[in-house]
Order: structure tokens, then sequence, then C-alpha cells
């Protein structure tokens, strides 16, 4: 199915899932529908969204070598590049803010008024790191005791690590369990 | 030079999703890549409920897994932090709450009115800092209850109002009606609301307010994560502190009143990890760190200190 959200006209994205849609895991820069999966029920009216993909061993597996092999290269870019995914990800955040809201409000009923807050602080965490990103890293060196010898602290990334988020305000809570860790 | 062991900046990421929200959490990865993430760097996991303990056992207990951070429910989180204890990964545990709102006697009793019902009611409740709790202060809880009610009525039942609350799923309007039914059962009184009303859809329901709720109540303890609040009267600020910190919780606060400095006062001796005077327990934005204390969890996200969470500290010396 032809993914609406990479549309380029300027128009509000349209939903990308229907009732016979399953949702993808995303694995190496992939989408990836498992052959097991369950039901998204709307609270609205008790009916079935859309299937979703359930991850099975080989999956985790798949996606924790994935984030391995990333590490390697995602560790040496510079603030600069990550700082600018960020921004271009807020843009993308306001551009597609209807179609985030169509599923916030179908899979867990969240009102306009609470989409409208958490969507905007999804957005406002993506400008925010960003700017804090290149003085964020700055190491230091504290001055040691013995003649002739210097230190210095250095602050580094841990590597791979495990997010795991609610549904309730999907938007910041889902984001910022990956975007500081990223950023860093 | 680098070579493939260099670690300079920039972890990548395994996002586990919540099987009520996969969509937005598949938009979260759609946005990011769009915006030109490498492949890799992040990647997204859902799983039915019934396969969660092995899932979450096979991701914590990798060694490729370095830290961990959980964003749910105490009851969840405990459990894995306790995977993440047995196996040494460091983690950040944002959990459940029990929110407090304070209101003194010389508070606005209009506006801690409405913050509190804000507080409570947002998103029917379901929120890790909705307000669980209001203790005002004997002198103007006749007052204070009238504006609540009065208030209420505008928030939910005027034409721009929210209406009858949508949750999640049933099982929230069970346990809270569980919870109600409980505390009636042993002495509380509902002011605002019927609690053995039921909607058509089993996903609804109308907000209640309770008073007259004791220790004994499992709503004393117990956070309810959707549309109810007991109403407490105090006689202190003392009583008032005693009684908001009478929880394994500790998550966000309010506190109203005209003083600043007894504003203050009453913040430094709350234990939670947020304390906001003359305004509702709700609140996040991105320059203040947020998170709580006890079982409300442990680390911070939003900040330096939430960027601070995913790096760690390596001295080198050399002799010059």
């Amino acid at each position: 199915m032809a993914p609406s959200h990479t549309a380029t006209n300027g128009q509000t994205p349209s939903p990308a899932f229907s009732t016979s849609s399953t949702i993808p895991l995303w694995l190496d820069g992939r989408e990836v529908k498992t052959s097991s999966t369950f039901d998204v029920v709307s609270p609205l009216d008790h009916t079935v969204l859309y299937q979703c993909s359930s991850a099975g061993e080989e999956d985790v597996t798949k996606a924790i070598a994935a984030a391995a092999q990333a590490f390697k290269s995602w560790s040496q870019t510079k603030p600069n590049e990550r700082r600018d995914i960020f921004l271009r990800a807020a843009d993308e955040f306001k551009r597609r803010r209807d179609e985030l809201f169509h599923y916030s409000h179908t899979e867990t009923g969240a009102p306009e008024s609470l989409f409208a807050f958490e969507h905007n602080l999804a957005y406002e965490a993506c400008k925010s790191v960003a700017g804090l990103i290149q003085t964020a890293l700055t190491s230091t060196m504290p001055v040691v005791a013995d003649q002739g010898k210097s230190a210095m602290l250095i602050k580094e990334p841990y590597g791979v690590v495990l997010g795991i988020a609610p549904w309730n305000a999907p938007n910041v809570l889902g984001l910022r369990a990956c975007l500081q860790p990223l950023a860093m | 030079m680098h070579t493939d062991e260099d670690r300079i900046r920039g972890n990548t990421v395994i996002l586990k999703g919540p099987e009520a929200a996969p969509a937005t959490y598949w938009a979260i990865a759609s946005i990011l890549h769009d915006a030109g993430l490498p492949a890799g760097c992040l990647n997204t996991i859902y799983h039915r409920p019934a396969d969660a303990a092995q899932i979450t056992h096979q991701l914590i207990a990798s060694p490729v897994i370095k830290k961990v951070n959980f964003t749910g429910s105490t009851a969840v989180g405990s459990i894995i932090a306790s995977l993440a204890g047995r196996h040494l990964k460091p983690a950040v545990m944002e959990l459940g709450g029990k929110a407090p709102s304070i209101v003194c006697e010389d508070a606005n009793v209009q506006h801690a009115a409405l913050q509190c019902a804000l507080g409570a009611f947002l998103h029917a409740g379901q929120i890790c800092m909705a307000t669980e709790r209001i203790l005002v202060h004997e002198k103007i809880v006749d007052t204070f209850r009238d504006a609540l009610k009065a208030t209420m009525d505008q928030v939910f039942y005027s034409d721009q109002g929210m209406g009858v609350l949508q949750l999640v799923t049933a099982a929230p309007v069970e346990k809270n009606k569980k919870l109600l039914a409980d505390a009636i059962s042993k002495g509380a009184r509902a002011i605002y609301g019927d609690p053995g009303h039921n909607e058509e859809s089993q996903t609804k329901m109308r907000p209640v307010i309770i008073e007259n709720v004791q220790r004994g109540m499992d709503i004393y303890h117990t956070e309810s994560f959707g549309p109810t609040v007991s109403l407490y009267t105090v006689k202190s600020d003392d009583e008032a502190i005693a009684i908001a910190n009478d929880t394994d919780y500790g998550l966000t606060s309010a506190v109203f009143t005209d003083d600043l400095r007894r504003g203050i006062r009453i913040a430094k001796a709350i234990e939670t990890g947020a304390v906001h005077i003359n305004s509702m327990t709700i609140h996040d934005e991105a320059v203040l760190p947020h998170g709580g204390v006890k079982k409300s969890g442990f680390g911070r996200f939003n900040g330096l200190p939430g960027l601070d969470e995913w790096v760690r500290t390596k001295v080198v010396t050399w002799n010059d």
C-alpha cells in the first residue's frame, strides 16, 4: 500500500491504516509485518480498527542486531547532524498533526484538547532537545593532584537502550522514550 | 582515526510500544525516519499481552542492551525494574501517582476549584499526574465544595463542556466503580456524580467526587487512573502534609495559597518529584526535569538531567 505519509504536495496526510491493514514493526529502517498479529480495538465503538504485528523471539533478535550495528555509525555522527534530524522531525510532527490525532482518538479515545496538549509537548521536545545537543555533550577537565598529570571526564553513550512507553499520552511519552537516548 | 569500537555520541534504541496505541508509535518512527534517521537507530516492537514476560525478558537479559527506560504503572514497573536489577542494567522508571492538591484557607477558591477539576478529570483521569486527592482547609471547605461542584457543571455539562468521559477500555471503568463501591460501603459519600450510574458504553463514565474517605478504603491508597477524586477536610498544613505523604506514590502535587512563603514551605515538605503552587498537578514541559520519588519511580526525563541519563562518564588521565 503506497504510504500516504510521504505526500509532498502539502496536503494533510491521511491515516495510513484501514481495517485490512496490519501495523508493521520498524526493523533496521524497514516496515516489517509479522505473521502473528493481534486485534486493535477502538474504545469509541468497540470495533476492530486493524491488526498489529506481534513480535516473536526472532524479531527481537533482529531488532537488537540492527540497533547494535547502527550504533557503530550513529555514535560517530556530529551533534549538528542529529540536531537537524530532530528539527525536521518537529516539522513533520506539525505537518502530520491531523493524522496523529486520528490515531490517538480512534485507538485510545483521546479528546482533541488532551491530544493538542501532548502532541505540542512532543513537537516542543524535538526542538528543545535539538537546541541542547551541542552543549549537553561538553566534557570537562578536572584538575588532578599530581604534578605533570592531567585528566578529562568524557560523556559517552551507553550503546543500545530499551524504551517502553504507554498509550495515554503516546506522542510525547513514546517520543521521549527514544529521543533523548538518540540525541546523546 | 575512528574504529568500530569508538563510541562518541548517540545511543540507538529499541522502542517497545503499547498494544493500545500502536499507530502513534509507528508514526513516531515514520516521522524520525522521514527526517533522516538512519536505518536501525530506532526499532519498534509490539507484542500481544500474553507474550509480555517472554519478550521483555529477552530484551532486558540481552548483553547488547545497556539501559532501560519505562513509563507505565508501578506494578509493571516493579517487574521491569527487578528484571533490570537482576541483570544489572541501569533504569529510568516513570510510574504511577496519587497526586494530592492542598487548598489552604487563603487560596483563590474559584481558581483552585477549576485547577482541581481539570487536574482530576482531564483525559478521564488517565494521566500519571492526575489529581487523586483534594485536601481542603476546614475554614473554607464548604465554600470550596460549592465552588467545585459549580465548576464541574461548567467544565462538563455546559455547552462547551467535556461531556461524558471516554476511557481507553472497560477495565478502568470497572476498577473505578469497584473503588467507589468499596469506599461507599465503608462510609464515604458521593458529593458529585452518581457512583451507581452506568453508561450505555462500557468504556464511558461520568466524573464522581467522594468525601469522608478514610484509611481502610481501597481508594485511599489505590491509584484510580480514572474519573474519580476524593475530597478531604484538614485542620492544618501539617495535617494536609501528613495525608499528602501517606502514600507509596510521589510523582506530582499542588498547593493553593495566596502566601508564596507558605506555599514553598509546604512544597518543601511534600514528598513528590514536582510541586505546583497555584496550578494543577498536571504539568510537563521540555525544560523541567520530570519524574517521581518513592514508588513513582526514579530517574528523570526532560531538561539537561533528562539528557544526562543517556550518557555515562569516563575518566581518562595521562602524563603531560
